[in-house]
């Protein structure tokens, strides 16, 4: 890795723990499934649901936490679908009931799993940002109704400013007839947290009570 | 003043809780931020940046709106431009019986508070729950926000306790941790239940067709993706061009609001959920919202745009940086102020988007200390829309005949005000105690003598104690022209001959131009501009006499008055515009000219003597000096130590101890606080109004701190010295 980008990984972490994030420098794959496993096993936890991520599944994520009896469920509707192939034998092929019906039970995972796992698809160094997209919305709720969250990003992802992180935001959603925004961007900076109760200043507010970042080192 | 204000601020003040919950706002957790905020040398810069921004999208905002239609028809999301605020309140009503909705969720909105959005859905039979914790707690007790950003920040945790006890059925502790928890499984069962979510907005994307809404508890998000329908209500001021706009933005904030770099969650919708799981012919809805809906406002927005003097106000980013500075704001919390915009800002808001009347009780509030635009992000200055403001109100509704007497009558004409401060130190005597000091007067003046006790005016002004001879032609030491201002002249004429003393010391020649009067500063603060231009022109010409080369000041509300508002108030006419800018160019503060007159003195030997300085508002805000004043005391030998919150208002803030004492008297309480904080016994000051301010509040307590202008401590040990 080249100095500058070894700073700017420094920058990051510095950034994002400061927010409020706990964060995890994985060497390589094997690093990124202990530490996960690690996360679980320390306080028990034993469902995980999970937004789309071509990380995870280059590393195996998924096959390796079943192996540990850990229960992960992927949220985006089309995986639904065909993890679910049973449940939906005897619904109505209409594609508007089939997706209120996912989104009904996919809305229960959540509040009821320990753990969810999202992908950001660009962070920023200047802030410990991490900014998550999708048009479902899944990733969102994935990030805001279970126990704990976990992000992960792969470390050349990583952006020093803003203003770097709007042009990638342009590569990936700008067209020649103009913007293509997901329905849903969110930036995520540190944990949820609020002053409105008093002596209260960095107590966990409406969502996750800890927020992890594991950064991975893909070749 | 409304007698409903006047209750309503000593209601403020007599509340335990209140009082108790709002010192937060006091304490050394905000101060910190603030210094922070104005130290870091790129805040500067940023605010320019973000001013450029919003000037620029205000300025585009037709532009912005159609851009912004053109991309929420490509996104599916639904765009309703609101007549006016009920129409607004119909429209999210019909979208609701559309929908069936029987409950609603909804994240943070001073807009919908505007237009009284939920109390028209609650009247049409339809259960809403305010989601961000600090709202849902005033909802819960009834009430409106007391602060901008953290809206229930004047309730105690046992009243938190008490109301989320209620609300759910449990017995809960009055414990910061478990009341939150308790909030968030409440809260999380009702956006589950919710058949439609509402949110206000930070700022809407024209070139995206986004809205974005920043949170750190999540709500923002919750309200926004959990519910099958989702309304934005944007007010027109919220479009900005760019994503690279909203950079501006982002930066300053969080910082603005709390001190943190960024907020934890920002949303960015750009249109209703979707997904391509399954091939259809439709678009198919994903997780989210399968409808969302942009409801465009206005309420007086546009018409506000239109005015060049009030079109800045529109800039403002909700932030609450101005409320968290605000003395008054942190006295009385924003119920007081009786409508949805607190403090300065809101005096401005409330005029255009409430009217014009109720505008009025509002800006009577503000002491004119201007610590809100030294720390505005977009550089707003909202001390000056206030005095613009009063004049306007004046000049729609007039001047109530009191003050039409005190003015007109008295204060424009200087013969008569002469005569009238003269027959002072007799019709007082009965009143006066041995040394000067009255303690007790007849209503209605006894409610500032409960504050303060008040210095008995001067049988011998100082305008009698001088010679007022012409300065001699040929002459080689500067001509120095005191302005004494109506403090020193009639109440405190000994300081100025303490200062006359220096400024002979330091090689001055000094002369006072007889025909000087008030420098009208009661009048343009009240929006009497007519009587303030009239007694800008006696001054201008009593002063240009003779070509001074200074003319020095101990009254930094005089010395503003000379220097800056003489030039706006003669900006229609030209040839008096130049007068007065000739004579602002000689306005000298007394220290600043002592230093200016001898740059090369050596510091002189150390005088063992501690000091405390306090900052007047108008030297070191409006008119920029506060090094000078304590270069000179340690020049002098002085040691200087500084007291918290040395800048912070002395609480006599104009007309405020005569129309509001009890509050003036609540601001005075913690600057005396500050000053007995720093151990010294001596405080000193470059201002006559906050010496009379601070002796009189120092005598209450009957205190053995003395309160001195620089000029009498310098002449006080020149005595010590030659004893």
């Amino acid at each position: 890795m080249t100095a500058s980008a070894t700073k700017l990984i420094e920058q990051f972490v510095a950034e994002a723990t400061r927010a409020g994030s706990e964060v995890y420098q994985a060497a390589n794959h094997e690093e990124v499934i202990t530490h996960i496993l690690d996360i679980a096993g320390k306080r028990n936890m034993k469902s995980v649901v999970k937004s789309k991520s071509s990380l995870a599944n280059r590393i195996g994520l998924k096959q390796r936490l079943q192996n540990q009896d850990i229960d992960i469920k992927e949220t985006d509707i089309r995986e639904w679908i065909s993890q679910s192939k049973e449940n939906t034998k005897d619904l109505s092929l209409d594609p508007e009931k089939l997706v209120e019906a996912a989104r009904l039970t996919l809305r229960e995972l959540y509040i009821n799993a320990d753990i969810g796992i999202s992908e950001a698809t660009i962070a920023v160094a200047e802030t410990g940002t991490c900014i998550l997209a999708s048009n479902e919305g899944n990733d969102r709720l994935v990030s805001l109704l279970p126990r704990l969250h976990i992000t992960l990003i792969d470390q050349r992802d990583i952006c020093a400013t803003w203003e770097e992180a709007i042009m990638k935001l342009k590569e990936l959603y700008k067209d020649k007839q103009g913007w293509r925004m997901p329905s849903f961007v969110t930036y995520l900076t540190g944990r949820n947290t609020t002053g409105d109760i008093p002596g209260a200043m960095r107590a966990r507010a409406q969502g996750p009570e800890e927020e992890h970042i594991v950064l991975v080192n893909m070749p | 003043m409304s007698k409903e204000m006047k209750t309503r601020v000593h209601n403020a003040l007599s509340d335990k809780n209140l009082q108790t919950a709002f010192s937060r706002l006091r304490t050394p957790a905000i101060r910190p931020y603030r210094r922070m905020m104005n130290s870091q040398s790129d805040f500067e810069g940023l605010r320019r940046d973000l001013r450029q921004v919003k000037e620029r999208c205000i300025a585009q905002l037709p532009e912005l709106v159609t851009q912004f239609k053109t991309m929420a028809a490509r996104s599916g999301t639904i765009i309703y431009e609101a007549k006016d605020a009920n129409d607004a309140n119909e429209y999210v009503l019909a979208v609701a019986r559309k929908n069936d909705v029987k409950s609603i969720v909804k994240s943070k909105s001073m807009l919908t508070e505007e237009i009284g959005l939920r109390e028209h859905l609650e009247e049409g039979g339809i259960k809403v729950t305010e989601t961000d914790v600090g709202e849902w707690i005033v909802q819960l007790a009834g009430e409106k926000p007391s602060h901008l950003t953290g809206p229930a920040i004047h309730k105690t945790l046992q009243q938190i306790a008490e109301l989320f006890s209620k609300e759910t059925g449990q017995q809960l502790p009055p414990e910061p941790q478990p009341l939150l928890d308790v909030a968030r499984t409440t809260l999380r069962q009702r956006y589950i239940e919710a058949d439609m979510g509402i949110s206000g907005v930070n700022y809407a994307i024209a070139e995206t067709g986004s809205v974005v809404i920043v949170t750190n508890e999540g709500n923002g998000c919750m309200s926004t993706t959990l519910p099958p329908v989702y309304v934005a209500m944007v007010g027109y001021e919220k479009f900005i061009a760019s994503l690279e706009d909203t950079l501006a933005v982002q930066r300053l904030l969080a910082r603005s609001t709390m001190g943190m770099k960024l907020s934890v969650y920002n949303s960015i919708i750009s249109g209703p959920s979707r997904t391509d799981a399954i091939p259809s012919e439709i678009p198919l809805n994903g997780q989210g919202p399968k409808e969302f809906h942009v409801v465009l406002v206005d309420n007086g927005r546009m018409q506000m745009r239109d005015s060049d003097i009030f079109r800045e106000a529109l800039y403002c980013i909700k932030c609450g940086a101005c409320l968290n500075t605000c003395p008054v704001f942190a006295s009385l919390s924003g119920q007081t102020y009786g409508y949805i915009y607190q403090g300065g800002i809101g005096a401005i808001l409330t005029a255009f988007l409430h009217g014009m009347d109720k505008a009025k009780d509002v800006a009577d509030l503000c002491m004119g200390c201007m610590s809100c635009k030294e720390v505005c992000p977009v550089q707003i200055d909202i001390p000056r829309m206030i005095t613009q403001l009063k004049a306007k109100i004046v000049e729609e509704s007039g001047l109530s005949w009191k003050r039409r007497a005190a003015f007109g009558g008295v204060l424009k004409h200087p013969r008569r005000l002469d005569k009238v401060l003269r027959l002072g130190p007799y019709v007082m005597k009965p009143f006066t105690d041995k040394d000067s000091m009255m303690r007790r007067l007849p209503r209605p003046l006894n409610e500032v003598m409960q504050e303060i006790s008040f210095p008995a005016l001067s049988r011998r002004p100082l305008r009698d104690r001088l010679k007022q001879a012409s300065p001699t032609a040929n002459n080689s030491h500067p001509k120095v022209a005191i302005y004494a201002g109506c403090v020193t002249d009639y109440a405190y004429p000994e300081l100025g001959e303490n200062a006359i003393e220096i400024l002979l010391e330091y090689g001055a020649d000094t002369y006072f131009p007889g025909k000087q009067t008030c420098c009208g500063a009661p009048a343009l603060y009240s929006g009497d501009t007519k009587t303030a231009l009239s007694l800008a022109k006696e001054n201008i010409r009593a002063l240009e006499e003779h070509n001074f080369d200074y003319i020095v000041t101990f009254c930094p509300g005089c010395a503003a008055m000379l220097k800056n508002e003489y030039l706006s108030l003669t900006a229609n006419e030209p040839e008096w515009n130049r007068r007065a800018k000739v004579m602002s160019d000689k306005i000298r503060d007394f220290s600043q000219l002592v230093l200016e007159l001898t740059p090369s003195a050596e510091k002189k030997p150390s005088r063992n003597t501690k000091v405390t300085y306090h900052d007047p508002c108008h030297l070191r805000r409006g008119l920029g000096i506060f090094e000078e004043p304590r270069k000179l005391l340690i020049r002098e030998g002085f040691e200087l130590v500084e007291m918290p919150d040395c800048d912070v208002c002395c609480g006599f803030g104009g007309e405020m101890l005569l129309n509001y004492p009890e509050l003036s008297g609540e601001v005075l309480k913690h600057k005396l606080d500050s000053i007995e904080t720093s151990g010294v016994d001596t405080v000193v000051t470059n201002c006559t109004a906050c010496v009379l301010q601070l002796r009189g509040g120092l005598d209450k307590r009957k205190s053995k701190i003395k309160v001195m202008h620089t000029a009498e401590l310098l002449a006080k040990g020149r005595k010590e010295i030659v004893k």
